[in-house]
């Protein structure tokens, strides 16, 4: 008889106390952050103050300040757009996917993963609704009434499928996060000293006390929204591909798009968490939490899904060539060779080739060379939307519509913008709001060392009583 | 500590007669159905192949799978699909009579008076030709049986030894093994089952049968583990976490399926280009339209509302019935996929089709079965089954 080996979710000697003190010390101790805080805040803020710029320009001239012309009318907006979009489905996947798979190893990271989630798609929204060029008339995408309107969205356009499932993406993110966070604020409520601090984490807790009743209504909660997480880590991703793919543009009508697109985001979003997780646990000494075991999985992840994106690759070129069509044969061949062919095989290097070295368990513990990865990935990722968006738009069926696509200063300008602003709301966040779920690894503390205490107790006695498993739920009280 | 009699299902023996005989009627008769009309009979033999050939092959995926995650469901049905997969080269066998007798029939491209009337099928002889079809054949084939051979060695070994690294191994194997049939299954099925329509292609044609691969087996080991829950040793690993995870493992499969066959249909129905739409047009003539719509509904919106129901999932008696309606939905899904092409007026009812799936699919089921014959249908190595059921 024999079990498999623990994994360890939670390193070091720990108590609740300590639980509690070592996460909440980031919030309530606001003298713990290092200097590099501020240096990348104030950096960050600088970066916003160019988007507002940017913006404000755009407003005042339109999106002809773009580098958008015909015939490629979608270039940096819709590809920052697809980008953002894709960054924020490791958060989802995280804490919802995860959390139904049971798989225990999402505790610390969803919290996290969940902020970056909405951030990023703050991101992406902004680019659709500017691109637009009348922002200030956004609510037309709404079914608001042919009568008070006058008109009607075109419910064949995955353009108006967009605006809802990226709104309803939105909404449910934002919800799970805040549900997720209300066991903690009243935490912080409860260890802070300051009566500032006090009020305002009590009034976000909404009267949490930590009662069985609130207990059973927060799981299911919880998992209802995580029940209604699920499908949107499939359909925003599967929709923005459709945004493409039902179009006849060689380069963006091929049917694999649907899955191809959420591996992309899914790959794109966990490269993100890596590149935010191992700088932020060495900062704040969080790698009890956000252990090594942590960091090899995610790498396992984005290898799994960059292997996804890859097998994509593939299949596009092997059916570009076996359609026999004309048109998918020289797309295929201007992506290899064309003008913009440098782009493709960065590409490839960056999402196909670079990747493959997470194969390597020697490389999964060496945090410096995933950091490294995980911008390949997002380079890589970013440059897959710029070949897919452009690049298939700017020579079509007919040679004398054949143009180029360069980002004008706005748009870059724009994008180093919404990166600015990203990287100043994760950073806030950090400092204001509990960055892991403080009761959750409470709870998945216990169960380790009741784990780990049956294990002493009946080396070689066979089957495990399992008065532990029972057990871990009810304690939950006791943890507040 | 757990004998090995204990985990042996004997009702399962039953099936070795009863598949054999099936076996050798239905083809007995498949074959005098040939003698009188040739090519309606390879078609429906044909179908026959696919059908059991994607079972063969979700049981290897399930496998890699299996050893990839190493969850407790994997452990529950290791064995059934480890027998399933053992069957890649009786598959290849049974492929004879199409490559001997059916090759210009089922595969226009391989008839070359076809090829030279043709500029888009010159263009693809390149790839789409008779001698490099039958290399990738073998060197497929070959090499998942002799992956399929590696790991389930190595699986029987760790229950003899209980030698924990072998779990590992097989990881190590498992790992680049789902990469490596990803990629071999998509120009598998593109050049067995895509190819006998030679001018329509979809990229997600391989991952949508994949898929369907996952359903049927999902379902197939659900309905023996469900139907046998009250024998030995099967009494002792189920309930409710059990069947929920079974039940979980089909919802999935279903949803993806939908997933699919939503993403294909939406965009080339959308695109309506005239050598995509094609397929939809084959597939929705004469009765084919309704049982398309039969196949959706029936495939999806039914199994769908019920596996959400966590009743269905926690009675056993009650997931088994879901699990034979999946199973066989997913024939009639597999005849809505590959028919249409030979038989372009609407579903037909022939006696050797019938023959055919029967006498193909009681082989499979006798080997299967034969397979598992005086071993145990659970591993030992791993008690976290066993665990779970006093939790």
């Amino acid at each position: 008889m024999s079990k498999p080996p623990q994994d360890r979710f939670i390193g070091g000697k720990q108590s609740y106390e300590s639980i509690d003190r070592k996460i909440g010390r980031v919030v309530l101790d606001q003298k713990s952050h290092p200097p590099i805080w501020l240096i990348t805040f104030a950096m960050a803020f600088l970066l916003v103050q160019v988007l507002g710029g940017a913006v404000l320009w755009l407003l005042y001239k339109g999106v002809g300040i773009w580098g958008i012309n015909q015939p490629a009318g979608w270039g940096f907006d819709i590809i920052n757009f697809v980008w953002w979009i894709g960054i924020g489905h490791a958060g989802t996947l995280i804490s919802a996917v995860l959390l139904l798979m049971r798989q225990q190893w999402r505790n610390s990271i969803n919290r996290f993963a969940e902020a970056m989630t909405i951030f990023a798609v703050m991101c992406a929204g902004m680019y659709p609704l500017l691109h637009t060029g009348r922002p200030w008339v956004a609510y037309w995408l709404m079914p608001i009434g042919p009568n008070t309107l006058g008109m009607w969205p075109q419910f064949r356009s995955p353009l108006v499928w967009d605006v809802f499932a990226v709104s309803t993406y939105m909404t449910v993110s934002a919800l799970f996060w805040f549900v997720g966070l209300i066991p903690d604020f009243a935490t912080l409520r409860d260890r802070a000293k300051n009566k500032i601090v006090q009020v305002v984490f009590g009034m976000l807790a909404m009267g949490w006390r930590g009662s069985v009743r609130h207990w059973l209504r927060y799981e299911t909660a919880y998992l209802i929204l995580a029940g209604l997480s699920t499908p949107l880590v499939l359909s925003v991703h599967s929709i923005v591909s459709f945004d493409f793919a039902v179009s006849i543009v060689p380069g963006w009508h091929t049917t694999i798009f649907p899955p191809y697109f959420v591996a992309g985001a899914i790959y794109a979003g966990f490269a993100m968490v890596l590149t935010l997780a191992i700088p932020m646990r060495a900062w704040y000494k969080l790698k009890d939490f956000i252990t090594d075991k942590h960091i090899d999985w995610m790498a396992k992840v984005m290898l799994a899904t960059g292997l996804i994106v890859f097998y994509g690759y593939i299949l596009e070129v092997f059916f570009g060539w076996y359609s026999g069509n004309t048109y998918e044969i020289a797309m295929i061949k201007n992506r290899m060779t064309g003008p913009y062919a440098p782009f493709y095989w960065s590409l490839i290097t960056c999402n196909g080739i670079v990747p493959q070295l997470l194969w390597i368990p020697k490389v999964r513990r060496c945090y410096p060379a995933i950091f490294v990865i995980s911008q390949f990935v997002t380079i890589g990722m970013w440059l897959e939307r710029f070949i897919i968006i452009p690049v298939s738009l700017h020579r079509d069926f007919l040679p004398s519509s054949w143009g180029m696509y360069i980002p004008s200063f706005w748009d870059i300008a724009m994008f180093v913008g919404t990166i600015g602003f990203f990287i100043m709301m994760m950073f806030l966040f950090v400092r204001f709001l509990p960055m892991i779920n403080i009761f959750e690894m409470k709870e998945l503390w216990q169960r380790q060392q009741q784990a780990e205490h049956a294990d002493h107790a009946d080396v070689g006695a066979g089957p495990v009583p399992a008065h532990d498993a029972a057990g871990a739920g009810h304690d939950k009280e006791n943890a507040q | 500590m757990i004998s090995n009699s204990d985990m042996r299902l004997p009702a399962l023996d039953k099936l070795i007669p009863i598949g054999f005989l099936l076996g050798i009627v239905g083809l007995g008769a498949w074959a005098l159905g040939l003698q009188q009309d040739k090519l309606p009979a390879l078609q429906g033999y044909f179908f026959a192949w696919v059908f059991w050939l994607c079972m063969t092959l979700g049981c290897f995926v399930l496998v890699l799978l299996a050893h990839t995650l190493r969850s407790t469901w994997g452990l529950a049905i290791l064995r059934l699909i480890e027998s399933g997969a053992k069957l890649i080269p009786v598959m290849l066998l049974l492929y004879l009579p199409i490559l001997l007798m059916g090759m210009h029939d089922i595969y226009p491209w391989s008839n070359p008076a076809v090829v030279a009337a043709d500029k888009v099928l010159q263009h693809k002889s390149v790839y789409l030709n008779t001698s490099f079809f039958l290399v990738r054949l073998i060197l497929f084939f070959g090499c998942w049986w002799l992956m399929a051979t590696v790991l389930n060695k190595l699986s029987q070994k760790q229950d003899a030894t209980q030698d924990w690294d072998l779990a590992q191994k097989r990881t190590n194997i498992a790992a680049p093994g789902i990469l490596f049939f990803a990629i071999t299954v998509t120009f598998g099925i593109t050049d067995w089952i895509m190819s006998t329509d030679p001018h329509w292609f979809s990229t997600i044609y391989a991952v949508w049968f994949v898929v369907g691969q996952g359903l049927a087996v999902a379902s197939f080991t659900t309905f023996i583990i469900t139907l046998n829950c009250t024998r030995k040793p099967y009494c002792d690993i189920v309930n409710p976490k059990l069947t929920r995870d079974l039940g979980n493992l089909m919802f999935m499969f279903t949803m993806l399926w939908a997933y699919t066959s939503l993403s294909q249909y939406l965009i080339i129905w959308y695109g309506n280009l005239p050598e995509e739409n094609t397929f939809y047009l084959n597939h929705t003539n004469g009765g084919f339209s309704a049982m398309g719509a039969f196949v959706v509904i029936a495939q999806f919106f039914i199994p769908f509302v019920l596996l959400l129901s966590p009743k269905v999932k926690r009675v056993p008696a009650m997931l088994c019935k879901m699990a034979a309606w999946i199973f066989v939905i997913r024939i009639i899904d597999v005849y809505w996929v590959v028919m249409p092409t030979f038989c372009t007026h609407g579903p037909r009812f022939l006696w050797t089709d019938a023959a055919a799936f029967v006498g193909v699919g009681g082989l499979w089921l006798a080997l299967f079965a034969w397979n598992l014959k005086g071993k145990a249908v659970l591993p030992t190595f791993d008690t976290r089954l066993m665990e779970a059921d006093h939790a």
